[in-house]
């Protein structure tokens, strides 16, 4: 029997066919937190498809991984963290993947010295908060990135300068509306602390009720503390977090109001997790514009929002 | 801390001082009949087993409203899902064989096991407001609000009022249920409202001075009143004022010192009392104390 041309013509087809759509297929990355996620994936456009693990409103540093996320980070070709014990719920099954080579924890690649304490281990996570220090955080990131598709390099090279130039201007919309409020009540109160890099590049003083860990418990002198803090620098407005609990923060303004001081929420601040995917709340930028216009304006400095999307959303 | 014990320390530092007493006052005498029925954990059970009631509520008000974290909503979430954690280890004790202590272990461990799986299922989901969902409910002492300690006096107002019309029933069947049920006492219900009256207590406490401060306060001033007599009326009596005097000493210090953890500082006051009452209480000592043999000679 013979066998006609067309059959191994078309296997040979199929089989570089298939080839040549695996080439095309661009690699997976998985970001842990979509601080991450976000702006790496509209730099990476096309030429990588990129995730974030954690939805809306989770707190990175209590996550659990479900089954499901780990046959996604099993999957991945590249696994995108933060480090310094953000995701300590995640730490094993990273620290697995990271034996293969497939993990960068991107917020540790930048120096020991531009870092602020948090614990005995640790340096202080929220990374993030401070745009310059971010910035070049994600610039490590990018680079491993676009060593997965090296035909890409160029392009996102290309996005990310312009990602990054955005990010510069957002930093110094930022410096402008926190140094326009005046410098007596330029003070962030909240109920913990994660708004360090924040304070320390925009030159605003913190005070947070309970410390940095979310765990440990306030005493009462704490509170008169912060209550006398309030009313003698007449500070008009003090802060909630999308993941923390608002009551302490409430028993201070009930305080200062029986001291004869009137403070009001001065609105919700996005610490830990960002808004909702899609929206503009749920990007870097729009969080960070989110925090820093909110923040200026309730403590009577002058800020028109850094992008027209804010007043939008 | 004299300024902190005059109630002159400031206006937070007073009404949690006061809210904090008053449910110490309310919660001994509960704590006293928890303990003679030996369910002196009863309560760390049912504050437990809010867990899933919390998780269930936040999706039931995501569904019907939108907004999960709708406080009332989530109150009676977890009130339910205590109620009938309580009921289960009451369940547990007259259709089985377990004794007390095991029958709450097993509703404590389900209890915070299922709302550990509802929670790792909640963080799943794209929605927001989910973050801390475990803690919402729980309250700090430091963060009182007047409201709060209303709540707590009109609460404890009850339970104090409660145990005080009920004292000899509460007493029959606290000492001898078969022959109070011999006797004709309706021994289910009374039973029924013993265990009101702790998860009462409970969702009050959870919501304003946290879990471990008012498992604390059922159980430790109740232990130390237990030590010094053997009369029931003194008893419930002596509760009431250790637990109110451990709760307005333990504030205060709060107030008055940095680093001190209000909740913890009141549970380390009563602390304080029950290890002071050990050595001088007449009844600290085991009732048969273990013989000594000396060696024959």
């Amino acid at each position: 029997m013979r066998l006609g041309r067309a059959p191994w013509l078309a296997m040979i087809l199929a089989v570089f066919g298939a080839f040549s759509a695996r080439a095309a297929v661009p690699p997976t990355v998985v970001a842990t937190i979509a601080q991450i996620g976000q702006p790496l994936g509209v730099i990476a456009g096309d030429c990588a498809r990129v995730e974030s693990l954690l939805g809306e409103g989770v707190d990175p540093h209590l996550y659990q991984p479900t089954r499901a996320d780990m046959k996604r980070l099993l999957a991945a070709d590249l696994v995108l963290a933060n480090g310094h014990n953000l995701e300590a719920g995640l730490h094993r099954a990273l620290a697995a993947l990271a034996e293969r080579g497939k993990v960068l924890y991107i917020a540790e690649t930048i120096g020991q010295e531009r870092l602020l304490p948090w614990s005995d281990h640790h340096s202080d996570p929220h990374v993030w908060m401070d745009p310059t220090l971010w910035r070049d955080a994600l610039t490590v990131g990018v680079a491993r990135v676009a060593a997965l598709v090296p035909a890409c390099a160029q392009a996102m090279t290309a996005r990310a300068m312009a990602f990054f130039a955005e990010m510069d201007a957002l930093d110094a919309y930022a410096k402008a509306a926190i140094a326009s409020i005046p410098a007596d009540t330029r003070m962030l109160v909240t109920a913990h602390d994660a708004f360090a890099y924040f304070g320390r590049r925009y030159g605003i003083e913190l005070q947070g009720v309970q410390g940095i860990s979310t765990e440990s418990e306030a005493g009462l002198a704490r509170i008169e503390e912060m209550v006398r803090l309030l009313v003698d620098r007449k500070v008009p407005a003090v802060f909630v977090e999308t993941s923390v609990s608002d009551r302490l923060v409430r028993a201070l303004i009930e305080g200062a109001g029986a001291a004869g001081h009137t403070v009001r929420i001065g609105g919700t601040l996005y610490s830990d997790a960002m808004g909702a995917p899609g929206s503009y709340r749920g990007t870097i930028i729009g969080m960070l514009d989110h925090n820093t216009t909110s923040i200026a304006r309730a403590l009577g400095g002058q800020a028109t929002g850094f992008s027209p999307q804010l007043a939008k959303d | 801390m004299l300024d902190a014990l005059l109630l002159s320390a400031g206006y937070n530092a007073a009404v949690a001082m006061i809210g904090a007493t008053l449910l110490g006052i309310a919660a001994g005498p509960v704590g006293v009949f928890m303990l003679l029925r030996r369910r002196a954990l009863l309560a760390d059970a049912a504050s437990h087993a809010t867990l899933p009631g919390v998780v269930l509520a936040f999706l039931a008000s995501l569904w019907l409203t939108g907004e999960g974290r709708s406080l009332p909503i989530l109150l009676l979430g977890a009130g339910g899902a205590a109620a009938l954690g309580v009921l289960s280890v009451q369940a547990l004790q007259a259709h089985s064989r377990l004794s007390n202590s095991t029958s709450i272990a097993v509703v404590l461990s389900a209890g915070f096991g299922l709302g550990v799986m509802g929670l790792s299922y909640v963080q799943t989901l794209p929605i927001a407001g989910q973050a801390g969902l475990d803690q919402f409910l729980v309250g700090q002492t430091a963060g009182m609000r007047l409201s709060d300690a209303y709540l707590i006096a009109g609460v404890a107002g009850v339970l104090v009022l409660t145990v005080a019309a009920f004292f000899k029933e509460l007493r029959l069947i606290s000492f001898d249920p078969d022959f109070a049920a011999a006797a004709g006492w309706p021994v289910q219900r009374l039973d029924l409202l013993a265990n009101g009256l702790l998860l009462a207590t409970v969702v009050v406490g959870l919501t304003s001075v946290g879990l471990i401060l008012i498992v604390a306060m059922l159980i430790i001033p109740a232990v130390t009143a237990r030590l010094w007599t053997q009369k029931l009326d003194r008893m419930a009596l002596l509760a009431a004022i250790l637990g109110g005097v451990s709760a307005y000493t333990g504030a205060a210090a709060s107030a008055a010192f940095h680093h001190l953890p209000t909740g913890a500082t009141i549970v380390l006051a009563a602390g304080v009392l029950f290890a002071l009452s050990l050595p001088f209480a007449p009844l600290s000592r085991p009732r048969r104390a273990p013989q000594v043999l000396e060696p024959p000679a």
